[in-house]
């Protein structure tokens, strides 16, 4: 009963995939074939995309913090909640605010601004619903009376608390545009992307490592260090641009070196997976999200570098670095939810088999996407530096872009796969007991 | 006992209280007949709060419809040839997306760079113009919300300080109506805010402006711009109820420092309450842009009339100017001040200044 807020958000989370993906296949499909609207009265690649990035950030990744939180929380802790029913509606609220606003972005009434901006109003109603989940689990945090030792506990509740705190700056509208809107991105966007994203995909990690027998060795504390300097760095460098101080360049600096030691925490990692057996559905998908958000990181601190970051930052090489980050994270946390959700169901996920076979098609369709993403990029870059006109290189970039459709495509049954098998893992608990806590 | 019905019977009584209960009531709805009344009603919307109400919901089009995902809208120093764009210029957009930017074009100063008509068939049918474009139709877009949408690119170019701080660089006159300074937007350059109008001036098009203004200007101002034009150095127009005042000379201080713009509003909607007609109907923007080229040499610049009023100051400025082939009074009765010399020459404005401090040095 009490896990009934986990359950709903574990389903909203491959509920959101799937809907996120259409709209990301259609993107794909009006940028290679754009005469399609012509025909069709359809929404534009830019509500599109728009509505894609909306819902996989707002609907699957925050979904998917919330369901390792509420599910993994309440065990680490040995607490519950103050009201399940409470919980629950909360979850739902929070998945009609997400529907609705997508709807609007459909209807052509979005905010227009960078990242995965809701239009306005519900971008408040966004954030007084993050507001009162991170009530509901500080009070979770509040009724415990186990001091656990466990590293998770304090990286899933920062995770689903930290967004509360940092999204009003991300309310499209209330910033404004120019440098205020930096602000805007790196306090509230970025620091959201690795300090609640990210920490929530590192806590699914270490929670996947120490659940192995024998128990590997977990990488030292400097990894954890340099996430924490990551998510202070966010917050830092926007008022830095706010006061358009000099310190700028050295927090850069800092950035990169943050970046530097995450990913030496990372290289452990794989290193770790790379000698252990990696077998299971669950194991493999962790592995390749791994090696996603790794490489991610350190395409990150390669894009600090003035010339590089010029030459790339406006080019779809930023759109791939975006998927392969986010799309690990989404990875990394379906594989934690093939190993959490048979504590709710209390019983061995069913469907094993074709779960692998969706992770195969999950893992090579975002690898495509990736692929052609970072070409079509490296093709913009080129053209920039050589000073080529659009209609030069715009045939190639439009038939570059039937790669990512492609990948799309190999993705969706994927998806769908892994979303019915979820489903029904969740369908199928012992709803005759209470699993409050204690199961750790 | 009736009970207090009221029957055929038993009519209801009209006592004193019922009067004044009905002349309170009339005296109120009089009261609030004349309120309504006193009540001014609300003004016809001003063009300009329209216009930036429109330009204000087309920049909800343009977000909402995500042109972001593909277009800028800041001024890229790659585009200006000014080097390679500094790491933090996307600061500066209006809103900035990693990713696809490059595909568009940056739309920041596509203000009056294309006709309505050409934008309209790029938002409808960009593949007609462009074979090959990725950007997709927007045809599913109302008439309404594609107008908006096309009235918020052309005046994305408005400086900081909107319509005051263009009349105040283009140090356009207080009489210019606001919907004029508005339709010269097209004509911003949004990094000055100057107003560039488009006063051409090849020899070929003078000669087709003088043929405009000696058929249908020079009858009432006159060949030279001095309001002595056959309608009016008659005395009279024949068979006139009263007598018509002649136009101003275009030496007149009122001419003084005069913009192209108030020149081009008053040939394109002319003077009430006087004879000079609006040719707006008549005449194309063209053509009235090439009126004021050629008005504009009719009118002395500031220099000249220094020269004038030094050479009729005293016997010594006289001789100073004819001693130094200064014009003379009978000279500028004939002919306007160098205007076959600047035929054949560059018109800009400045050009004039040149001429006429040459000649009186």
């Amino acid at each position: 009963m009490a896990q009934d807020a986990a359950r709903a958000y574990w389903r909203f989370t491959v509920i959101w995939l799937i809907i996120g993906t259409v709209f990301g296949i259609f993107s794909a499909l009006s940028l290679f074939v754009p005469e399609f609207h012509t025909s069709h009265p359809l929404p534009g690649f830019g509500r599109l995309v728009a509505a894609h990035r909306a819902s996989m950030v707002h609907g699957v990744l925050f979904s998917g913090v919330l369901a390792l939180a509420y599910t993994l929380l309440p065990r680490l802790t040995q607490a519950r909640t103050k009201s399940s029913r409470f919980s629950k509606i909360l979850a739902v609220i929070g998945f009609l605010i997400v529907l609705f606003g997508i709807l609007l972005i459909i209807l052509g009434y979005g905010s227009g601004r960078e990242y995965a901006d809701l239009p306005a109003g519900f971008a408040i109603l966004y954030w007084f619903y993050l507001m009162a989940v991170a009530v509901d689990l500080s009070i979770l945090l509040l009724n415990s009376t186990v001091v656990t030792s466990h590293p998770t506990t304090g990286l899933f509740y920062l995770a689903a608390v930290l967004p509360a705190i940092v999204y009003p700056f991300a309310l499209p509208h209330w910033w404004g545009a120019g440098l205020f809107d930096a602000l805007r991105v790196w306090v509230s966007w970025k620091t959201i992307f690795i300090g609640s994203f990210g920490t929530a995909a590192i806590g699914a990690m270490i929670f996947y490592l120490g659940s192995l027998k024998p128990r590997p060795k977990l990488p030292s504390g400097a990894f954890l260090f340099g996430i924490g300097i990551i998510i202070c760095l966010g917050p830092l460098v926007g008022i830095t641009h706010l006061l358009d101080a000099p310190m700028w360049g050295g927090l850069k600096v800092l950035g990169a070196f943050a970046g530097v030691m995450v990913a030496a925490g990372f290289l452990i990692l794989i290193r770790i997976f790379w000698r252990g057996e990696i077998k299971g559905t669950s194991s493999l998908l962790f592995f390749a999200g791994l090696c996603g958000l790794g490489y991610t990181v350190v395409q990150g601190i390669v894009l600090t570098i003035p010339p590089i970051h010029t030459a790339f930052h406006f080019t779809a090489n930023t759109s791939a670095h975006a998927h392969i980050a986010l799309g690990s994270i989404v990875m990394i946390f379906l594989s934690a939810g093939i190993l959490v959700i048979p504590i709710l169901s209390r019983r061995d996920f069913i469907g094993m088999k074709q779960t692998l076979t969706a992770s195969g098609l999950l893992i090579s369709g975002l690898i495509l996407i990736f692929m052609f993403q970072t070409s079509a990029g490296v093709l913009q870059a080129t053209a920039f530096i050589n000073g080529l006109s659009v209609t030069d290189w715009l045939p190639m970039f439009r038939w570059l872009q039937l790669g990512v459709l492609c990948g799309g495509l190999i993705m969706l049954p994927g998806i769908l796969i892994l979303a019915v098998t979820f489903i029904r893992n969740l369908g199928s608990q012992d709803r005759g007991t209470d699993s409050g806590g204690g199961e750790m | 006992m009736n009970d207090g019905k009221i029957t055929p019977d038993h009519p209801p009584r009209i006592t004193n209280a019922s009067y004044l209960f009905a002349w309170k009531a009339t005296a109120f709805l009089i009261a609030l007949i004349l309120l309504a009344l006193a009540i001014p009603s609300e003004p016809p919307p001003s063009p300009v709060g329209s216009k930036l109400k429109m330009i204000r919901r087309g920049g909800a089009v343009y977000d909402g419809e995500g042109c972001a995902n593909c277009h800028s809208m800041m001024v890229r120093g790659v585009d200006r040839g000014m080097g390679i764009t500094a790491t933090d210029d996307l600061m500066f957009a209006r809103s900035d997306y990693p990713g696809s930017v490059r595909i568009g074009t940056d739309l920041q100063n596509i203000a009056g760079r294309y006709p309505e008509i050409l934008m309209e068939i790029r938002l409808t049918d960009p593949n007609a113009l462009h074979p090959g474009t990725v950007m997709p139709s927007y045809a599913h877009l109302s008439d309404t919300r594609r107008a908006q949408l096309i009235e918020f690119l052309e005046r994305s170019a408005l400086i900081p300080g909107g319509l005051e701080a263009i009349r105040a660089m283009n140090s356009i006159e207080a009489a210019v109506p606001d919907e004029v300074v508005i339709s010269m937007y097209k004509y911003l350059d949004s990094e000055t805010g100057l107003i560039i109008t488009p006063l051409r001036s090849s020899p070929e098009l003078m000669i087709a402006a003088s043929g405009i203004y000696n058929s249908r200007c020079a009858v009432c101002h006159g060949i030279t711009g001095r309001g002595d034009g056959p309608f009016y150095s008659q005395g009279n127009r024949p068979g006139a109820a009263s007598p018509l005042v002649p136009p101003k000379s275009y030496r007149s201080e009122d001419f003084r420092d005069i913009t192209d713009i108030k020149l081009y509003w008053r040939i394109l909607e002319g003077v009430p309450g006087t004879g000079m007609p609006s040719w707006g109907g008549t005449l194309s923007e063209d053509a009235i842009w090439l009126l004021v080229k050629y008005v504009r040499l009719l009118i002395p610049d500031n220099a000249w009339r220094q020269l004038e009023e030094t050479s009729s100051a005293g016997p010594g400025g006289e001789s100073a100017s004819e001693e130094d082939g200064g014009i003379e009074e009978g000279e500028e009765s004939n002919q306007s001040p160098g205007i076959s010399d600047e035929l054949d020459s560059d018109l800009s404005p400045g050009s004039l200044d040149e001429i006429t401090v040459e000649g009186g040095t």
